[in-house]
């Protein structure tokens, strides 16, 4: 089922003309082996040439597993030093606990919470919000997500050490509000691009059609035809 | 869907594109690329502030330590986001089944078990100490050390093992509707001609490119807004910099005269002492001496960093003012009583510089009793837990 809008799976095989897909439009030369050639010999084309003579290979199979084997060797050794510099910390027990405790929470916050988390948000967007909303409602959340996660320490402070002027007197609330305002106006401003675009009968994706463009740079059609996009994106009737 | 309420997902009820060795790979060649970058740097600032008999750490340019403390701050906040993302696109792995297949497969879940708990640890405590909270019973810089060696360790482990399949993803377009698969670690799979295409449910996600662009741009905003800590020009555009940039005298004060209990009532001389020889100095005199004014950055361990102008007498021509041997590390007392960085050695590269000053004027005027009036240390080059305050002793080493 292809619905409109949609910017997935660029690849995937469509009924021709039916497909909106920037990369089947104008392939591109590094993607036209993903888009042109039968799947069968893909397959083949994007094995590394490792796959090639047999001799090459069990060489480079050879090399491989000692490079892999120097790399867990290595990272042990790097890991026991960790450990061993750990060993002097752990006394008295109360430090050993906090430390456990640190390490331990990490992965449990993630996996039970984050991710879960993650997964809620992500799915109640992809399946409520109409398709050229999705990117940029995605993309917000996430960087929103992330500047409050990184903005916890500085507005909490928990268990500060003793006040310092000018290092620990900044807690900029203002400014994350700022920040999130900022990402919504974004966001709403690159969805209702997106949407107008869809009305006045253009076919692609932002993402897409801002992809073509650059491979018309890239191929030396120089800036018309993006100038055009760009007037048509203005206000002007498309052609 | 099965009836009844299951409480764990399935590995396969997750269908979003994103989840791809091709996009963990990616993400994972930035996320290396930042670790590397934060323990290399982490690395160097351990030894400077605890050097070995062979490192030597140069004085020129004078902000070199700023740099590498903001590389140090800046590439663990990119690292967030990035480890985030990473997780994400193999969070299904979690709900693979069985648990433990082998020996083999127990170790590879250690080892990537280990990697995430020390990653996060080392990501939550370095931005907790940067903000200056300490929400735990342990001494963070050596703990924060010692983790970092189990991080960069857990991820050679983590590289090795997983090497044929990070060679092979990264060198599969992302586009392409091939799929590694998810139960070998040694070739990407390619979904039969005509095979079914995926369950409807992924069709509305992210597409791995989106994915990807999503998580950089989700990392550049992450740097942008914090990066102001370590890069001046970058301060206005850093709405969630922690720090306020100024303090007395125009300049963040990392330990007040009151935390170090400095008792302003007890008249001040300075001592210098060497093997064999030494000399007191009143305030006076010192004020007397040649004195010089630069232009160098505070750099703190935590990130921040601020320039500012100082003026004071030359630690080398102060030595030879009194008759101390030249060419010697010297080790720099404080009037602050405990305190585990109420003392610091200037290295010789360090006591020999002719910016390395014994400092009584910051910005034009007499220090401020907060930046440790009457006299401290400010060399080029050097972490600013190292810049010792109110200044009483310097002694020559032999």
């Amino acid at each position: 089922v292809t619905r409109r809008g949609d910017v997935n799976a660029p690849g995937q095989d469509r009924p021709p003309g039916g497909d909106r897909s920037a990369s089947t439009k104008t392939p591109r030369p590094d993607r036209t082996a993903s888009t042109d050639t039968p799947r069968r010999d893909r397959s083949a084309s994007d094995r590394p040439a490792s796959a090639g003579t047999p001799g090459r290979g069990r060489a480079a199979n050879a090399n491989t597993l000692l490079v892999r084997t120097a790399l867990v060797a290595l990272g042990v050794l790097l890991a026991a030093r960790g450990l061993w510099l750990l060993k002097a910390e752990l006394r008295p027990f109360s430090n050993a606990l906090s430390i456990a405790k640190w390490l331990v929470a990490g992965p449990l916050l993630h996996d039970l919470v984050v991710a879960p988390a993650v997964a809620i948000t992500a799915l109640l967007v992809t399946s409520k919000a109409p398709p050229h909303w999705r990117v940029p409602v995605l993309t917000g959340l996430a960087a929103s997500g992330v500047l409050a996660l990184i903005a916890v320490p500085v507005l909490l402070r928990p268990s500060a050490g003793p006040p310092n002027p000018g290092l620990t007197d900044h807690r900029n609330v203002l400014g994350l509000v700022i920040t999130l305002a900022v990402i919504c106006v974004i966001v709403g401003a690159a969805g209702i691009a997106a949407k107008g675009h869809d009305r006045a009968g253009g076919r692609d994706g932002f993402l897409a059609q801002l992809r073509r463009d650059r491979g018309q740079l890239h191929r030396g059609r120089g800036g018309r035809a993006v100038a055009g996009r760009l007037r048509a994106r203005l206000g002007g009737p498309r052609r | 869907m099965s009836t009844g309420v299951r409480l764990l997902p399935k590995e396969s009820d997750f269908t979003a594109p994103a989840h791809d060795a091709r996009v963990t790979s990616r993400v994972g060649l930035w996320l290396g690329v930042a670790f590397t970058v934060c323990f290399v740097t982490g690395l160097l600032s351990h030894a400077i502030q605890h050097p070995p008999g062979w490192f030597a750490w140069p004085t020129r340019p004078v902000g070199l330590y700023r740099v590498n403390q903001g590389l140090h701050v800046i590439s663990g906040v990119a690292a967030v986001p990035l480890l985030l993302a990473k997780l994400w696109t193999v969070y299904p792995k979690l709900f693979a089944r069985p648990t433990l297949r082998s020996v083999a497969h127990a170790l590879d879940r250690l080892s990537v078990l280990v990697l995430i708990a020390a990653a996060l640890f080392e990501l939550a405590t370095g931005l907790l100490n940067a903000t200056q909270s300490y929400p735990w019973r342990f001494f963070f810089p050596p703990v924060h050390y010692a983790v970092g060696w189990l991080a960069i360790g857990a991820l050679a482990v983590h590289l090795g093992l997983k090497l044929p399949i990070i060679r092979d993803s990264l060198a599969a377009p992302v586009s392409a509707d091939v799929r590694p698969s998810t139960h070998s670690h040694s070739r990407l799979v390619h979904n039969a001609p005509g095979a079914e295409p995926r369950p409807a449910g992924h069709t509305n996600a992210l597409s791995r490119r989106a994915f990807l662009g999503v998580t950089g741009v989700t990392t550049g905003a992450a740097v942008l807004a914090t990066a102001g800590v370590a890069v001046p020009w970058l301060r206005r555009v850093s709405v969630l910099d922690w720090t306020s940039g100024t303090g007395p005298q125009g300049l963040p004060v990392n330990r007040t005269a009151a935390a170090a209990d400095i008792d302003a009532a007890v008249p001040w001389t300075l001592t210098i002492a060497w093997p064999g020889g030494g000399r007191v100095l009143t305030l006076d005199e010192l004020s007397a001496l040649p004195q010089r004014t630069a232009e160098l950055p505070i750099a703190c361990v935590e990130g921040w960093s601020a320039s500012a102008t100082w003026t004071g007498v030359p630690v080398r021509d102060l030595l030879a003012h009194a008759g101390a041997p030249a060419g010697h590390a010297v080790h720099v007392e404080s009037a602050e009583r405990g305190g585990i960085y109420s003392t610091s050695t200037l290295p010789a590269a360090h006591a020999a510089d002719p910016l390395t000053l014994l400092a009584l004027r910051l910005n034009g005027e007499v220090l401020n009793p907060d930046h440790g009036y009457p006299a401290r240390i400010i060399a080029p080059s050097r972490p600013g837990v190292l810049q010792t305050k109110w200044v009483r002793r310097l002694e020559v080493l032999p």
